[in-house]
């Protein structure tokens, strides 16, 4: 139990850094995922026969194949490839960015690029699961609302904007957040990429030693670690799932429905 | 309007057969991954000579260039048949068989996996839904762990954390099972739950107004009745499952991502058409499920259900059969033969009872370390409930009546 609660203490900080990789690949994932899913998922849906079968084609390739696979190609496919064509190193192209800001010492000696192409592959990933919610959750605005707006003499992008999109946002809350749950689990696939993040930092704790108390010193903090921010992620998606059915006071636009969400509805 | 009329969306589509549109995607997949892999292709050809001449060679291949685009692609695709049907790798065994290996664990793994999982999760959901607080809360305590850590750290914790098990009952093969049916029963077991909760609750007030024991009404009146509510989200979850069965890769079991990347790293320069081809064996596989999904979801949505059989008996049968299936699949991989069927037959029965153990050991830590907190804070706060207005909820006096809500102004 001593030698346990040693090795733990020891490996904090490298645990601390690890959850830092991991939080920030899940913020930086989920941001990008929503950048793409939103155009796939309206995208989904439109008139237009091209739009609507590029992103189809985008959806169900990527949900129809692991993430896995796709972060290998990502890393192992997609990164040599660019190498080759364009002599493009992601690397060397931040280092020099970096440069001219006169901050290249931040630059981590490891390198940048499996956080890259697995931030990369796990954001395209997300984004097409995402873009089904959202599709599933305009669709679930009822068609009168739509029509109404038309007979207001709306134009498409303003029923959207104004009318459909903030309430289809209250829709999409559970399926929203139950996914980017499943997106900060997800991080953990980084670690094949050679990704520094929590699961590989207690997997390289837990293998240096040969005493099982220890691996399980490891494995289990990690394990506590993910629960906690995965559980309270949930927690406050109930919370809004609560709120939700109690209705908003009517804003103008969709960051102010968003605002309204996050706000706790008055009494009454 | 875009978002308004999802009737006149699919008009288009409708036209275009479903099975159709399926192959379209897999004929797209493979002719951008033919753009793409053939340059490579190319790039890596030119390299790998000017590696071996020991000179320095700049590839400058130009992408909107029709006359180097079109021989590449041609060359692709006429590579990816060739990969499919005849080529070999340098030992003499055709590529096909490695895909062929690897899809043969996945479905194994799968059809082994599942109906264990939904065993478990049925289990699970039974103690999740019991009058006793004690068998309530470590089934809760066990279905929110399970699915709120990591499936990979999960199967990465159990193969290579449990090593003061003996090596008979945990090696790659059970680690694996036990990881998929553990994580998956967490998730079959709020599927199962929202189907038995579904139901209208006077189909088990009737049952036990006409006597039924439990197991009567639970076998006769509720899992009939809940199968077809069911039915979609686990088919759904089979999906996922295919797909998640990719990270058994990480703990050595030869599965179709597993091959894939193995067969990419030692021949490098046929990355591209390993990539398309692992990639377009798992869409083949999972675009249909995801189709039948929808169709049974309509079909029962739009007429009763009612069945000529025992339902209870037949979903019985179909998870047995899935799981020789499975094990049929795992003996085709190793190998039709005698020794394979009955050594396959013990991995099966290990992970099994691997599987068993884990379930029943996690729910007793999880639930130790939840309930007894509870049961304390509990104890605790029924001292409090003698002052004046203490109604407190769960002890069965009534809860005190609230603020009355500020009128608006």
């Amino acid at each position: 139990m001593n030698g346990v609660l040693q090795a733990l203490l020891t490996a904090v900080p490298a645990l601390l850094a690890g959850v830092e990789v991991t939080v920030a690949a899940a913020a930086l994932g989920i941001v990008l995922a929503m950048c793409l899913a939103i155009p796939a998922g309206l995208g989904r849906i439109s008139r237009s026969g091209i739009i609507r079968s590029v992103s189809t084609f985008y959806v169900e390739v990527v949900r129809g194949t692991p993430l896995l696979l796709q972060l290998y190609i990502w890393f192992y496919g997609v990164n040599i490839l660019l190498g080759i064509l364009f002599h493009f190193n992601i690397d060397q192209t931040i280092y020099n960015m970096l440069t001219v800001f006169n901050s290249n010492t931040i630059f981590p000696k490891q390198g940048i690029s499996s956080f890259f192409f697995g931030v990369i592959g796990l954001s395209v990933n997300y984004g097409a699961y995402l873009a089904e919610v959202i599709r599933a959750g305009v669709l679930a605005v009822d068609k009168g609302q739509g029509e109404a707006a038309a007979t207001l003499g709306m134009s498409r992008w303003q029923t959207m904007r104004l009318i459909v999109l903030p309430q289809a946002l209250r829709i999409m809350v559970p399926p929203l957040t139950n996914n980017f749950i499943t997106l900060v689990q997800d991080t953990a696939f980084l670690q094949v990429l050679g990704v520094a993040d929590l699961s590989l930092v207690a997997l390289t704790g837990a293998q240096v030693t040969s005493s099982a108390s220890i691996r399980w010193g490891f494995f289990g903090a990690e394990l506590v670690i993910y629960f906690i921010i995965c559980y309270s992620i949930a927690l406050i998606a109930r919370r809004f799932e609560t709120n939700n059915s109690l209705g908003i006071a009517p804003r103008r636009s969709i960051m102010g429905g968003a605002l309204s969400l996050a706000r706790r509805p008055r009494a009454g | 309007m875009a978002q308004v009329d999802p009737a006149s969306a699919p008009a288009t589509m409708q036209r275009i057969p479903p099975q159709l549109r399926s192959l379209g995607i897999v004929v797209a997949l493979i002719v951008i991954f033919g753009g793409l892999g053939s340059l490579l292709l190319g790039a890596l050809d030119v390299t790998a000579e000017a590696q071996r001449e020991g000179l320095q060679v700049i590839q400058q291949t130009n992408l909107f260039n029709p006359a180097q685009l079109f021989p590449h692609v041609a060359h692709f695709i006429g590579e990816t048949i060739g990969v499919l049907t005849i080529y070999t790798d340098k030992f003499g065994t055709p590529y096909r068989i490695f895909f062929l290996q690897g899809v043969g664990l996945t479905i194994a793994f799968c059809f082994i996996s599942m109906p264990l999982a939904l065993v478990m999760g049925l289990i699970l959901a039974l103690m999740s839904r019991s009058p006793f607080r004690w068998l309530r809360i470590p089934a809760r305590a066990f279905v929110e762990f399970f699915r709120n850590t990591p499936l990979l750290v999960q199967m990465v914790a159990i193969y290579s954390g449990l090593i003061f098990l003996p090596n008979w009952l945990l090696f790659a093969y059970t680690a694996g099972i036990a990881t998929l049916v553990l994580n998956y029963a967490a998730y079959e077991c709020e599927n199962i739950r929202a189907g038995i909760e579904a139901l209208d609750r006077g189909q088990t007030e009737a049952a036990q107004v006409l006597g039924l024991s439990y197991w009567q009404t639970l076998r006769q009146i509720v899992i009939p009745q809940a199968i077809p509510v069911l039915l979609p989200p686990v088919i759904n979850d089979l999906i996922y499952m295919y797909k998640d069965s990719s990270i058994l890769s990480l703990i050595t079991i030869t599965e179709l991502t597993a091959q894939t990347n193995a067969l990419t790293r030692l021949y490098p320069t046929r990355t591209w058409q390993f990539f398309a081809i692992g990639g377009a064996i798992y869409l083949l596989l999972s675009i249909p499920f995801g189709r039948l999904a929808r169709v049974v979801e309509n079909r029962l949505k739009s007429t009763t259900f009612r069945p000529g059989v025992d339902v209870t008996t037949t979903a019985l049968i179909i998870l047995f059969t899935s799981v020789v299936l499975g094990w049929f699949c795992g003996l085709l991989v190793d190998g039709l033969s005698v020794g394979n069927a009955v050594g396959d037959l013990s991995h099966l029965f290990f992970a099994i009872v691997l599987c068993v153990l884990l379930i029943a050991s996690m729910t007793l830590l999880l639930g130790a370390i939840t309930y007894i907190p509870a049961e304390a804070w509990r104890v605790l706060r029924r001292g409090r409930t003698h002052r004046p207005g203490g109604g407190v909820r769960g002890t069965g006096s009534p809860a005190p009546a609230e603020a009355p809500i500020a009128a608006p102004q």
